[in-house]
C-alpha cells in the first residue's frame, strides 16, 4: 500500500511534466539545445508549473542542502535496480530533498562509482559469487579504509579506526569461532554507522526437469550451476545425459584469462580444486585429503591418493605447485587478485604440498585453495615454452585437460558443448554426461524448459515466468535464497553524506518491503547486513534493522539540527553548508 | 496566395492515401498536446485493483482499456503520453535533417565546382553508413537520451535530401528564371533564397515527410534496444519493457497497441509524402 | 577508377570516424573485463596486452596497420581474435538477408506489375495500403507478432534461433542444408521480406506504368499480341532495369535492419553481435561488425551506381 498512497501524493504535480522539465535541464548542456526546447516549448507549453521556494527567514540560502543525483543502471542491465532507484527517489523527496535519478549504462556506472568514485550515491548488487561466501569481501574488501582507493570496493569511502581494527583482526583469526565473532562485530558497528544501505537480498528463481531427473543440490549465489548439482543429479530414467540451458556461451575455457563467471561455473567441471564450498558455504578439502595448518602462515596439503588427469597420466603436488608458478608467470588477470597474500609454494614429496603465507590469513583456504584449479603441468609448460606468457593468456585451450568430474568431449561455439562423465573420477558423476546449450537469451532458455528440451535451467527466470512454468507438471521452480544483496552507496566523502544522520535518514526512507514486493514479487528478503541469514554461520541476526519509516526518518534530520522551509525543503544545521570546502 | 493553397488541397485531395494520412496525422498531435488531459493515470504509476491488489499484467477491461504492465501501469495512457516522444523526435529531426539537407542541396547544386564536390563527396561518406547501427553505436557513446537519438538520426538523415535537392536545382539553375535574376545583378544568396528555395520547397516538404516517419521508426529502434531516454516513456521504450519483461507471448495488449501506433504514425508521414509528391512533381499527376 | 578511388576514401574516413568514436567515450573499456580486487600492476598488464597502454595517435596507427593485414584485433570479451568471431557470424547473417531479399523481389516485382496492370482499381489502393503499412510498422514488432502468432499460439514455428539446439551436425553443408535450418530460417526471412516488400513492390508499379506509356508497348499492342504476352514480353523486362538498380540499395539498408530482426529472432548473425558487442563494451568486435558493414553498403552503392550508369546510358561518370 505504501507506494500507491507515495503515488497518490504527487499525483497533483502532473509526472509528465516533472520529467520533462528535468530533461530540459540536462538538454540544456548539450548541443542543439535551442532546437529540441523550440519543439518542447511547442509541445509542452500547457504543462509549465513552476512553484516558487522562498526560504524562511533564518534558513539562509547556502544552509539549503545541494540536489543530489542517485546514479541506477538502466532498465535493460536490470530492471530491478532501475526500479528501485526510482523508488527510493520519491520517497527522498519527501523528505524535502531535490533527487535527480541518471540511469547509466554498465561500463559508465562502474567507471563513475566503482573506479573512479565521483558520485553522491549510486545502487549496486554484490553478487552472490562463490568467494563472496567467506565473510572476507564483505568485511575487509568493502569496508576497511584502506580500500578506498581507486577501483577499489569500498566504495562510500568509510573510514572508521574502530571498524578497521575489527576488520584487520578479523583477517588474522585463523580460529573460525573467534572470526565469527569479529565478523558478528563487524556488522553491528555496519549497520549503525551504514556506508551503504543494503536493500534486499534477491532469491534466484531456478527451474529443473523433475520428471527426468531428481537429487538435486543447490547453493546460494550458484542455484543450479553449483559444482555439487553436477555430481549429485540422478537420472531417473532412459534420460542420462542432462541438457544444462544458459543464456549465452562459454567464452574461454583458459581459466588463466577468463573472468567471465559462467565460464569458471564450466570449467570446475573440468578442473578440479583442492578445495570445495560445499553447499552451506563451508570450505572442505576436495582433491585434498587433508589440510593443516602447523602454525599461521604455513599451510600444508596432502593430496588424494591415485587421483590422474583425463589423458591418464597421474596428478601430483608438482602440478599444483607449477599451477601457481604459472599464474605469477603469465599475470593472470583471474587469478592474480586471489594470491595476494600467497609467499612460496612448494612441492616436497608428489603427495605434498607446503604453502607458505606472508602473513596469517584466515581466508586463504576459501579464497584461494578453493579458487584455483590444478592444471597439467605437462600439458601447460608445453604451451608456455611455445608461446610466451603473452600467448598462455591468448591460448583458446578449446581441449582442456583436467582432472575434474567431466572431460570435454566437443564444443562448437554458440551452439553446445558436451561433456562427458570422467569415470576415474574419485567420486563420480550420476549422470552420464552434461549437454550445455547457450539460448542466446533468458526468454530462449525459459521457453526450452518449457518444452522440455533443457533439464537444468542455468539462469534465474523472470517471478512472472516462473510462476508459468511451476505450473507444469515435468518442471520444479526452486526458490533459492542468494548471499548478494542490492545496495545504494553513499559517498561519504562528500556532503551530505558525510553525516550519519543523513545516512540514517535516507537509509529510514528506503521502502524495502514495497521494493521486494513489488519489483521482486516477494522472492526475496530483506537486508540489514552485508551477510545474508541464508549465509548462517557468518550472518548475525541481532544488528540494527533499519526498515522503511519516514516519520522517523525526519525526526533523526530534525534530532541533528536540520530544518525545512515552507515548501519542505531541506536545510543544513546552523554551520554547515555546501557551499563551504 | 489563398487561392494558391486551395489549389494545392485540391490536389492533395485527390490522393485518398494522402487524406488518411493527414487525418491520422491530425489525430496523433492532437493527443500528443492533450496527452496530460487525455491520459487516465500517470503513465509512470504502479496501480492497484480496486480490491487492493496489486494490478500486476491486468488483461484489458474498462478500468485500463490496454490493460496493464508487469509493474501494473496504465498501458493506455503510456501509449498516449508517448506519442508525445514519437512527435517530438520526429518533428524535431525532420526539420533539422530538412534544413540542413535543404541547404547543402542548394548550395552544392547552385554553386557547382569545388564546392559541389567536396559537398557530394561528403554525401558519399555518409551514404556508405549503416544508418540503424551508427545511431545504436553513436548513442551507445554518446548516453541514451532524446537529443542524442535526434542527432544520431540528423547526421544520417540529411543525404537524401541534398541529393535529391542538388540535382533538382541542376535542373532549375538552366531556366530562364534564374538566368534573368542574375542579369539584374541579384546577389548569389537572393537568388537561392528567393528565387530557388521557393521552388525546391515543394520536393523538400516530401522528404520532410519521409524523414518524419524514419525519425520515429528509428527513435523506436533505438528505443527497443534499450538506448532510449530510461526518465521518458515512449512507444519504443514500451515495447522494450515488454520484452525484458519477457511478457511477448502473454500479454499482447503490452505489444499490440504501441507497436501499431508507431505503424499509424510512420505510414500517415509516407501517406502525406506521396500526396505532397504529386503536387511536387506535376508530371506524376499526368499519369 | 575515380568512383573506386572514392570507394577507398569513403570506407577511410568511416573507419576513422569510428576509431574516434569509441574513444571519446571518457574512461577505460576494459573496465566491466577486470576485477577491482586485481592488483594495479596486473591491470595494467592486462591494458597493455589490448594494447590500450599507448598513446591515441600510435592505437590509431596500429589499428589502420592490422587493418591493411586483414586483423581486427582481440575480443575485449571472448578474449579470442574478432575475425574468428565476427566470420561465422557473417555467414549466418548472409544467409538470412539472401533468403528475405530474393522473396522480397518475387513478390514485389509480380505484384507491383499486376498492381501497375491494374491501375486505378480498389485492388491497387488496397495492395499499395498493405505494403506501405508492413514498411510502416517496426521490423521489431512485426518479428515479435509474428512469434507471439506463429511459434508461440500456434507452433507452427520454432521460437527463434538457427538449429534446433542438441543436434550433431557434422560440417558446414549438413549444417546449412538442413530442413531444420530452413525450418528456423523461414519466418524471420518471411517477416523482413515483407518489411522491405514495399521498395520493390512500389519501384516496380512505377517503373510499370512509365513503360507502359512507351511506344512499343502501344505498337506491340497494334501488333496484336495478347495483354499478357505484352506485359511480360516487352513490359516486365523494360520495367525491370530500375529494380534491378534498387536492389543493390535495398541490400545495402537491410544489412543495418538485420540488427533487429536478428535480435528478435536469437538469429547468431552479425547485426546482433554488434547489437551484443555494444552492450558488453567490446570495442573491437563492434567496431569490425559495423566496419564489414560500412564495407557492404559502400561497395553495393558503388555497384548500383555503375549499374544505373550501366543500364541508362545517359548518366556519365566523368
Amino acid at each position: 500500500m505504501l507506494v500507491h498512497t507515495a503515488a497518490a501524493e504527487s499525483k497533483g504535480e502532473h509526472s509528465f511534466s516533472r520529467v520533462s522539465r528535468r530533461q530540459r535541464r540536462s538538454q540544456a548542456q548539450r548541443l542543439f539545445f535551442f532546437l529540441t526546447l523550440f519543439i518542447t516549448a511547442s509541445l509542452l507549453l500547457t504543462s509549465c508549473s513552476t512553484g516558487g521556494s522562498k526560504p524562511a527567514s533564518q534558513l539562509t540560502p547556502e544552509r539549503k542542502v545541494r540536489e543530489i543525483e542517485l546514479y541506477v543502471t538502466t532498465a535493460d542491465y536490470d530492471p530491478v535496480r532501475y526500479e528501485f532507484g526510482m523508488m527510493v527517489a520519491d520517497q527522498w523527496r519527501k523528505l524535502g530533498l531535490d533527487v535527480k535519478v541518471t540511469p547509466l549504462a554498465w561500463p559508465r556506472l562502474s567507471q563513475l562509482g566503482i573506479k573512479e568514485k565521483n558520485y553522491d550515491a549510486f545502487t549496486l548488487n554484490w553478487a552472490g559469487l562463490a568467494d563472496r561466501i567467506d565473510p572476507d569481501h564483505f568485511v575487509f574488501l568493502t569496508l576497511h579504509s584502506s580500500q578506498a582507493g581507486v577501483g577499489q570496493y569500498n566504495i562510500a569511502g568509510y573510514n572508521n579506526p574502530e571498524y578497521d581494527k575489527i576488520a584487520e583482526e578479523s583477517r588474522r583469526a585463523t580460529d573460525p569461532e573467534k572470526r565469527r565473532e569479529l565478523v558478528f562485530k563487524a556488522q553491528e558497528i555496519f549497520a549503525r554507522d551504514l556506508p551503504y544501505a543494503p536493500i534486499a537480498h534477491r532469491n534466484q528463481l531456478m527451474a529443473y526437469n523433475k520428471r527426468d531427473f531428481d537429487n538435486v543440490t543447490t547453493m546460494m549465489g550458484e542455484g543450479l550451476n553449483a559444482f555439487w548439482n553436477f555430481l549429485s543429479i540422478t537420472p531417473k530414467g532412459n534420460k542420462k545425459v542432462a541438457v544444462w540451458g544458459y543464456p549465452s556461451d562459454v567464452t574461454n575455457l583458459n581459466v588463466l584469462t577468463s573472468t567471465n563467471a559462467h565460464d569458471h561455473q564450466t570449467a570446475r567441471l573440468i578442473y578440479d580444486k583442492l578445495v570445495q564450498i560445499d553447499p552451506e558455504g563451508k570450505a572442505i578439502p576436495w582433491a585434498a585429503e587433508s589440510i593443516q595448518q602447523p602454525d599461521p602462515k604455513t599451510v600444508v596439503v596432502k593430496l588424494r591418493k591415485g587421483m590422474t588427469f583425463q589423458d591418464g597420466k597421474p596428478v601430483t603436488s608438482e602440478d599444483v605447485r607449477y599451477t601457481y608458478q604459472l599464474i605469477n608467470e603469465v599475470k593472470s588477470p583471474y587469478f592474480m587478485g586471489r594470491i595476494t597474500q600467497l609467499g612460496k609454494v612448494e612441492a616436497p614429496d608428489p603427495q605434498t604440498v607446503v604453502f607458505t603465507l606472508k602473513e596469517p590469513s584466515a581466508s586463504f583456504v576459501a579464497n584461494t585453495l578453493a579458487q584455483v584449479y590444478i592444471l597439467p603441468k605437462h600439458v601447460w609448460s608445453k604451451i608456455l615454452a611455445d608461446k610466451g606468457a603473452k600467448g598462455v593468456l591468448e591460448y583458446q585451450n578449446e581441449k582442456p585437460i583436467g582432472s575434474g568430474p567431466f572431460k570435454l568431449e566437443y564444443w562448437r561455439r554458440d551452439q553446445e558443448m558436451k561433456l562427458t562423465r570422467f569415470d576415474k573420477y574419485y567420486q563420480p558423476a550420476k549422470v552420464e554426461g552434461i549437454l550445455k546449450i547457450p539460448y542466446a537469451n533468458v526468454q530462449g532458455m525459459t521457453t526450452a524448459l518449457e518444452a522440455g528440451e533443457c533439464d537444468i535451467g542455468g539462469w534465474s527466470l523472470e517471478p512472472g515466468q516462473a510462476k508459468k512454468l511451476s505450473g507444469l507438471s515435468h518442471l520444479a521452480v526452486l526458490d533459492i535464497p542468494d548471499h548478494g544483496f542490492y545496495h545504494i552507496n553513499y559517498n561519504m566523502r562528500r556532503l551530505p553524506f558525510d553525516d550519519l544522520a543523513v545516512r540514517k535518514a535516507l537509509t529510514l526512507a528506503i521502502p524495502k518491503k514495497a521494493i521486494i514486493d513489488q519489483l521482486l514479487e516477494g522472492h526475496g528478503v530483506i537486508a540489514y547486513s552485508f551477510i545474508a541469514p541464508i549465509n548462517k554461520f557468518w550472518h548475525n541476526p541481532k544488528v540494527e534493522k533499519t526498515d522503511y519509516d519516514l516519520e522517523k526518518a525526519r525526526q533523526v534530520l530534525k534530532t541533528a539540527g536540520y530544518e525545512w522551509d515552507a515548501s519542505g525543503k531541506l536545510y543544513y544545521p546552523v554551520g554547515k553548508s555546501d557551499q563551504k570546502k | 496566395m489563398l487561392a494558391r493553397l486551395q489549389e494545392l488541397w485540391t490536389i492533395f485531395r485527390r490522393d485518398r492515401l494522402g487524406v488518411v494520412g493527414l487525418l491520422i496525422f491530425t489525430l496523433f498531435l492532437l493527443v500528443a498536446l492533450f496527452a496530460p488531459y487525455l491520459a487516465p493515470y500517470d503513465p509512470m504509476e504502479s496501480l492497484y485493483r480496486p480490491d487492493g491488489s496489486f494490478a500486476r499484467q491486468d488483461p484489458p477491461s474498462w478500468r485500463h482499456p490496454f490493460g496493464t504492465t508487469r509493474m501494473g501501469r496504465d498501458v493506455l495512457s503510456q501509449v498516449i503520453i508517448g506519442s508525445r516522444v514519437a512527435l517530438l523526435v520526429g518533428l524535431t529531426s525532420a526539420f533539422i535533417t530538412t534544413f540542413i539537407g535543404t541547404n547543402i542541396g542548394l548550395i552544392a547544386g547552385y554553386y557547382g565546382g569545388w564546392i559541389d564536390d567536396l559537398l557530394m563527396r561528403l554525401t558519399d561518406i555518409v551514404y556508405g553508413i549503416p544508418f540503424l547501427p551508427f545511431a545504436i553505436i553513436l548513442v551507445a557513446i554518446l548516453g541514451p537520451g532524446l537529443t542524442n537519438t535526434i542527432i544520431a538520426i540528423v547526421l544520417i538523415s540529411w543525404r537524401t535530401t541534398a541529393r535529391v535537392i542538388r540535382s533538382q536545382v541542376l535542373t532549375l539553375k538552366q531556366r530562364t528564371f534564374i538566368e534573368a535574376a542574375r542579369l539584374t545583378g541579384a546577389s548569389n544568396l537572393r537568388i537561392i533564397y528567393r528565387h530557388l528555395v521557393p521552388n525546391v520547397l515543394p520536393l523538400s516538404l516530401v522528404y520532410t515527410a519521409l524523414n518524419l516517419g524514419w525519425a520515429i521508426m528509428t527513435e523506436a529502434s533505438i528505443s527497443f534496444l534499450g538506448y532510449g531516454d530510461p526518465r521518458l516513456v515512449s512507444w519504443g521504450s514500451i515495447l522494450f519493457s515488454a520484452y525484458v519483461a519477457q511478457a511477448v507471448y502473454d500479454a499482447w495488449w503490452w505489444v499490440g497497441p504501441p507497436g501499431l501506433a508507431i505503424t499509424l504514425l510512420v505510414m500517415s508521414g509516407f501517406f502525406i509524402s506521396r500526396a505532397v509528391e504529386e503536387i511536387a512533381n506535376p508530371r506524376l499527376r499526368e499519369r | 577508377m575515380r568512383r573506386l578511388a572514392q570507394m577507398v576514401l569513403t570506407l577511410f574516413v568511416l573507419i576513422t570516424i569510428l576509431f574516434f568514436l569509441f574513444r571519446i567515450l571518457p574512461g577505460d573499456p576494459l573496465t566491466m573485463f577486470l576485477d577491482a580486487a586485481l592488483p594495479v600492476e596486473v591491470q595494467e598488464l592486462v591494458r597493455a596486452q589490448f594494447g590500450l597502454d599507448k598513446p591515441i595517435g600510435e592505437q590509431y596507427y596500429l589499428y589502420m596497420r592490422n587493418l591493411l593485414r586483414g586483423e581486427f584485433g582481440v575480443s575485449f570479451y571472448y578474449r579470442r581474435p574478432v575475425l574468428e568471431i565476427i566470420g561465422d557470424k557473417l555467414i549466418n547473417t548472409l544467409f538470412l538477408m539472401v533468403a528475405s531479399l530474393t522473396i522480397t523481389f518475387a513478390v514485389g516485382v509480380l505484384g507491383g506489375s499486376l498492381v501497375a496492370w491494374q491501375r486505378g482499381s480498389t485492388l491497387e489502393t488496397l495492395a499499395v495500403g498493405l505494403v506501405i503499412f508492413l514498411r510502416s510498422a517496426p521490423e521489431f514488432w512485426l518479428g515479435m507478432m509474428a512469434l507471439a502468432l506463429f511459434s508461440y499460439r500456434l507452433p507452427l514455428f520454432p521460437l527463434g534461433g538457427m538449429n534446433t539446439p542438441g543436434q550433431n551436425f557434422h560440417g558446414f553443408l549438413e549444417q546449412y542444408f538442413s530442413l531444420d535450418f530452413l525450418h528456423h530460417l523461414l519466418l524471420p526471412a518471411l517477416v523482413s521480406a515483407s518489411y522491405y516488400l514495399a521498395t520493390p513492390f512500389l519501384v516496380m508499379r512505377g517503373s510499370m506504368i512509365e513503360v507502359m506509356k512507351e511506344d512499343f508497348i502501344e505498337m506491340a499492342r497494334a501488333k496484336g499480341l495478347r495483354e499478357r504476352q505484352v506485359l511480360y514480353r516487352h513490359g516486365l523486362r523494360n520495367a525491370l532495369l530500375p529494380v534491378v538498380t534498387v536492389l543493390a540499395l535495398l541490400i545495402g539498408f537491410a544489412i543495418g535492419g538485420q540488427v533487429l530482426i536478428e535480435t528478435i529472432f536469437r538469429w547468431p548473425g552479425m547485426g546482433r553481435e554488434m547489437v551484443l558487442a555494444v552492450q558488453r563494451n567490446d570495442y573491437p568486435v563492434a567496431q569490425a561488425a559495423f566496419f564489414l558493414m560500412g564495407v557492404t553498403v559502400t561497395f553495393l552503392n558503388f555497384l548500383a551506381d555503375l549499374l544505373y550508369g550501366y543500364l541508362d546510358p545517359r548518366v556519365t561518370y566523368d
